[in-house]
């Protein structure tokens, strides 16, 4: 399978992905300021960066949190920088400041400072951790800086705790570091940080006496110096290595290498995670982390239990891909998911097994030794705290007990008749063999122990001579006893075996049959309530608790309300679960009750991702008896993927036919406005043709009859642009208007009004004003050229023949055109109405009260708003009105030559 | 007075006779056809100097009408169409259309169009110098004057106004100028043309408000000296 590839002929498709991953340019860019220890100057180094980047740019660098330093140069450092105000906690009496995440993002800084990011939140914040604070605002595209000590680092973590003796509680995973984008190192020598500790520069003296003995050891600095640079220096390395590989296509793809680890219930399993995932950062490797559940751990004590939920939380943690798998023997399984992943190498644990028992059975190490081929295998030593790992066995009940006695006696009676028979002995041997196979079959591995001795002491008592007491004349006897003992144990012990076997087929086949019965359901429901209850039914039936599919309302992308099968969600809800919801819908990422974020929350919120976008949430109300197992919460989310494949079917369904709807009637509405226009149109063309013929041509008529056929076709010129304005204006409020964008500089539209402008009025003058270098715009050049025409007009209108000034102003963010008159201007009250369809300023009622529908100014703010420009009327200076409209820029262009 | 042959292909009755009253006047001769199949017909067999095209057609899209006639005859076509028919009017200037007029029709507009359709483009590669009312191209020498006076020009811009000059009166294409001096005809370059447009205008026209030289047809083209 594997020996078949050729790596120089294919790309690695993971490698693709991961590359298209690193493009997502809407994600921030990060930057850590990375240490050995504190005191070094991380934070420093920081500001005086931020200082440095202030001067540059201008006020885009914000203080999101930085920890109070005593040190003078520090603080002076934050002078001139804008700072966030902390938020205050208030728990158990104390307050506690901590960075405003919420009231940042509001701020929207393009670059945000945050001191400490292993720092852990005080509880109450949305997240548990800094980084995830961070993570969030990376999410939404803001830059972040930050510092860091490498003890903080997840995969360094124990290396750091060997060293030192000091376990640092406070961890971030290697992914956040992995994918930063910078990362600076700050050193120092550990003279020279000695020499800042003992001037009680880092610490107050005492606290500093005490660092001197503990931490802060000269040969401990230097120990954690030079990891500290190595480890920056294999993340350095990956770039290079990521830049190579994008930059050469066809050039040999070096194949990525993937680690696989197996998580077992035991704790040395954490360590070896630890050092497969340093093996794995330094190989530039993706590293999978693989539970196989066989029926044998399927059954484990609690405490295994705890541990394995807490080893693959480490994983997780780690970075690494948690899987787990359904098995029978782990080391196929194993290399059987490895081959389907592409894993070139597997790491395992050093075997602690004594020896003798290992000439036994064969370890996973040997089995993988011998199935692996060519993936290479990795062993490494732990701990030597080994604790073993327990199955938990069916104990012996105080009922399985006395009805194994009760068997036991009954077997020995009837051999007891058989021997009165007169049956030799080897059937009497049999007999009592029947019952503890009996027992060993009905109540497993102790009974069939307790069972054995049982009919191994009746053997010896009743049939042995010397008959009626536990002596024994003849030592073959002994080999009865042992093999009485030997079959009862075998027994039992298979029994047991194939009893977990049972349960966890059966547990299998429940929950396929789950999967099946809901995928089955939800295809039949038609509807989307119907599937948001189909779910709830059923998942709250599978999970055991109570579960609520929510998709937001039509119209809400986000934010509340929620709609959910259970009316009345608001009741339902507090503002508190509504917030949960929308976070988790926005993110893109579980929440809620189990997770890192937001854990305080009585309920487990998972996204339903659908493949073009977020379509609700599944939220999972906290049990009070227990946490939801991994298992559960695996199986909760194979359930999601059920219900959002149901629910996006649903809702293309839903739009399929909203889109065809509205094609229809679009269709019919364009039909019926271009009938409508043609049909006005054409008595109107005849009309204004005939009259000016008859004008131009009118030399033998009377001046009267002359001025008064010129009035008809003025006055008809008016009705043909009415008509022309209620028709664009039809069009364009009832949104069936696509601009046709083009580049264009300002003036030509500027021009092309003008010029149109004059073919109706030929007075008053209207005195430009242009400014040099006007830039493009990007705009429906006819819908902008009528709204501009469309001002001029109005401005002709009410100005009685003063002259107007069209103003075009360049400005950062677009192009301002003014239309300026010395007109009876527009009443304050009236200047937010003027825009709208069929309202027409008091003033020009007074002026003409004959004239204007009121549609000129509609269109005018129906285009520029198409546009995504704005438009409005104040008053100018001196009298009269200024109607404006601004538009943005179009997007930098190539030059012309 | 004119002399020639119009063909009027329009349904409606009322507009033809407008323009069938006041053609006539003018010195044409006008034939009429209420259909797209009879124009083709009476194009064939009519040869007539000059067409006039209605774009809403009963029977037959008006745009896809153009290039059957063209391949017919060289004689000018001019599209009439309605204001609502903005996008159209550029699509039939690409199938091959000579020029276009909007309704409401000004009549005066309209003899304009067909005479200036009418003069043929001549290539005026022999004469030394061409003038437009007060400017002046020095062919020969590659100068332009404006009332005497000498405008610099690029070198770009000398090959547009070449180009606008020996199409006077005749809208020209955004597409078309941009093939003719960039030689290339991609969408995405139009702004080159309006760019250099405005450039050359500022050179060129005196009064902002009357231009003389380079008029604007928004959202199709230009038109030079009309």
């Amino acid at each position: 399978m594997m020996s078949d590839r050729s790596p120089s002929e294919r790309p690695d498709p993971d490698q693709i992905l991961a590359a298209l991953n690193q493009e997502k340019a809407s994600r921030g860019k990060l930057k850590i300021f990375l240490g050995y220890a504190a005191g070094v100057g991380k934070t420093f180094s920081m500001l005086q960066a931020a200082q440095a980047l202030q001067q540059t740019r201008e006020s885009e660098v914000v203080i999101g949190w930085v920890e109070p330093h005593t040190r003078p140069e520090t603080s002076a450092l934050t002078k001139g920088l804008e700072v966030l105000p902390p938020k205050k906690i208030f728990h158990r009496g104390m307050t506690l400041q901590e960075f405003d995440l919420d009231a940042c993002l509001v701020r929207h800084p393009r670059v945000v400072l945050l001191d400490e990011l292993a720092h852990t939140n005080a509880p109450g914040l949305r997240h548990e951790k800094r980084w995830q604070d961070v993570d969030e605002l990376l999410r939404h595209g803001f830059e972040v800086w930050t510092t860091l000590n490498i003890q903080h680092l997840n995969s360094m973590n124990d290396i750091v705790a060997k060293i030192t003796g000091i376990q640092v509680r406070e961890t971030i995973p290697d992914a956040v570091f992995d994918q930063s984008n910078e990362v600076e190192v700050v050193d120092l020598a550990p003279e020279e940080l000695l020499e800042r500790l003992k001037q009680g520069k880092i610490y107050t003296l005492d606290q500093a006496e005490r660092a001197l003995r503990g931490f802060f050891r000269r040969d401990n600095l230097s120990a954690l110096r030079e990891i500290t640079l190595r480890r920056a220096a294999d993340r350095v390395g990956r770039d290079v290595d990521s830049a190579r590989s994008q930059g050469r296509i066809d050039a040999v793809w070096p194949v990525r290498e993937r680690f696989m680890v197996s998580v077992s219930p035991s704790p040395t399993s954490e360590d070896l995670l630890r050092a497969a995932a340093r093996m794995a950062v330094r190989w530039g490797a993706d590293l999978l982390a693989v539970f196989i559940e066989t029926p044998r751990t399927r059954i484990l004590d609690p405490r295994s239990k705890d541990q394995l939920e807490h080893n693959l939380a480490v994983a997780e943690n780690l970075g690494a891909e948690t899987v787990i798998l359904q098995g029978e023997e782990v080391a196929r399984d194993l290399v059987a998911y490895a081959r389907l992943r592409n894993v070139t190498k597997i790491v395992l644990g050093k075997n602690r097994d004594p020896n003798w028992l290992r000439f036994f059975k064969r370890t996973i190490g040997d089995e993988l030794l011998r199935l692996s081929g060519d993936i290479d295998l990795y062993v490494i030593g732990g701990r030597t705290t080994e604790r073993s790992v327990k199955q938990k066995s069916a104990g012996l009940s105080w009922r399985s007990a006395l009805w194994t006695t009760l068997i036991c006696g009954a077997f020995t009676g009837a051999a007891l008749g058989f021997r009165n028979l007169g049956m030799v002995e080897a059937n009497i041997v049999l007999t009592l063999l029947l019952g503890v196979v009996l027992v060993a079959g009905l109540f497993g591995f102790a009974a069939s122990i307790f069972s054995s001795f049982l009919m191994v002491l009746a053997f010896n008592y009743f049939f042995t001579e010397p008959l009626y007491t536990f002596m024994v004349y003849d030592p073959q006897y002994y080999l009865v006893f042992l093999f009485l003992l030997i079959v009862g144990t075998t027994i039992g012990t298979l029994t047991e075996r194939l009893k977990a076997q049972t349960i966890a087929s059966r547990i299998r086949e429940q929950r396929m049959e789950v999967l099946y019965r809901l995928s089955r359901n939800l295809s039949k429901s038609t509807g989307l309530e119907e599937v948001i209850q189909e779910s709830e039914t059923m998942l709250s039936q599978i999970l055991e608790t109570r579960v609520h599919v929510l998709v937001p309302l039509e119209g809400h992308t986000m934010a509340s309300p929620w709609e959910s099968s259970i009316v009345g969600v608001p009741a339902l809800f507090g503002p508190k679960d509504i917030a949960l919801f929308d976070w988790v819908f926005r993110n893109n990422q579980k929440a809620g009750w189990g997770t890192g974020t937001l854990a305080q929350s009585d309920k487990l919120v998972l996204p339903l991702l659908g493949t073009k976008r977020n379509l609700g949430v599944l939220a999972i109300e906290r049990r009070d008896d227990q946490v939801l197992r991994s298992d559960q919460s695996v199986l909760a989310e194979a359930l999601a993927g059920a219900i959002t494949l149901a629910l996006e079917r649903v809702v293309l369904d839903q739009e399929n036919q909203k889109n065809a709807l509205a094609v229809a009637s679009e269709k019919s509405r364009n039909a019926l406005l271009h009938g409508l226009s043609h049909d006005l149109r054409t008595p109107l063309t005849v009309i204004i043709g005939t009259v000016s013929a008859l004008v131009s041509n009118g030399q033998r008529l009377k001046e009267e009859e002359k001025a008064a056929l010129t009035s008809v076709e003025q006055e008809t010129r008016w009705l043909a642009r009415q008509v022309d304005n209620l028709l664009d204006l039809t069009r364009l409020s009832d949104g069936v208007l696509t601009p046709h964008k083009e580049q264009i500089p300002a003036e030509d539209l500027v021009y092309s009004a003008l010029a149109r402008f004059r073919d109706f009025f030929s007075r008053p003058e209207v005195s430009l004003h242009l400014p040099q270098d006007l830039p493009l715009v990007n705009v429906d050049c006819l819908l902008i050229e009528r709204a501009l025409f469309n001002l001029l007009e109005n401005a002709a209108v009410y100005s009685h023949e003063k002259p107007i000034d069209l103003v075009l102003e360049s400005l950062a963010k677009g192009v301002r055109f003014s239309v300026m008159d010395r007109g009876p201007g527009v009443l304050d009250t009236e200047k937010h109405l003027v825009f709208h369809k069929f309202v027409r300023g008091s003033a020009s009622q007074s002026v003409y009260p004959s004239r204007g529908t009121g549609l000129g100014l509609a269109i005018v703010a129906a285009a520029i708003e198409l546009h995504g420009g704005s438009s409005g009327v104040r008053d100018r200076e001196g009298g009269g009105a200024e109607f404006w409209f601004q538009l943005p820029l179009a997007e930098k262009l190539d030059s012309t030559e | 007075m004119e002399t020639g042959l119009i063909l009027i292909i329009e349904d409606d009755e009322p507009i033809r006779r407008l323009l069938r009253a006041h053609l006539k006047e003018a010195g044409w001769s006008c034939e009429e056809a209420s259909q797209g199949d009879t124009g083709l017909t009476l194009v064939a067999s009519l040869k007539p100097e000059v067409i006039l095209l209605d774009l809403g057609l009963p029977d037959v899209d008006g745009t896809k009408l153009i290039p059957q006639l063209k391949a017919m005859t060289s004689a000018p076509l001019i599209v009439i169409s309605a204001r609502d028919q903005e996008t159209e009017k550029v699509r039939a200037l690409e199938a091959g259309a000579d020029d276009y007029i909007t309704k409401p029709l000004g009549l005066s507009e309209l003899k304009a169009r067909i005479k200036a359709s009418l003069r043929r483009v001549v290539p005026f590669l022999s004469e030394t110098q061409k003038s437009f009312g007060e400017l002046v191209l020095d062919i020969s020498a590659r100068r332009v004057f404006l009332a005497q006076k000498e405008i610099h020009v690029t070198a770009l811009e000398w090959k547009l106004l070449l180009l606008m000059a020996r199409y006077p009166g005749k809208i020209l294409t955004t597409a078309f100028l941009l093939k003719e001096v960039w030689g290339q005809e991609s969408r995405e370059q139009r702004h080159y043309v309006k760019i250099l447009m405005a450039g050359l205008r500022k050179k060129l026209e005196r009064s902002p408000t009357h231009t003389e030289f380079i008029h604007t047809e928004v959202g199709v083209g230009y038109r030079f000296y009309d």
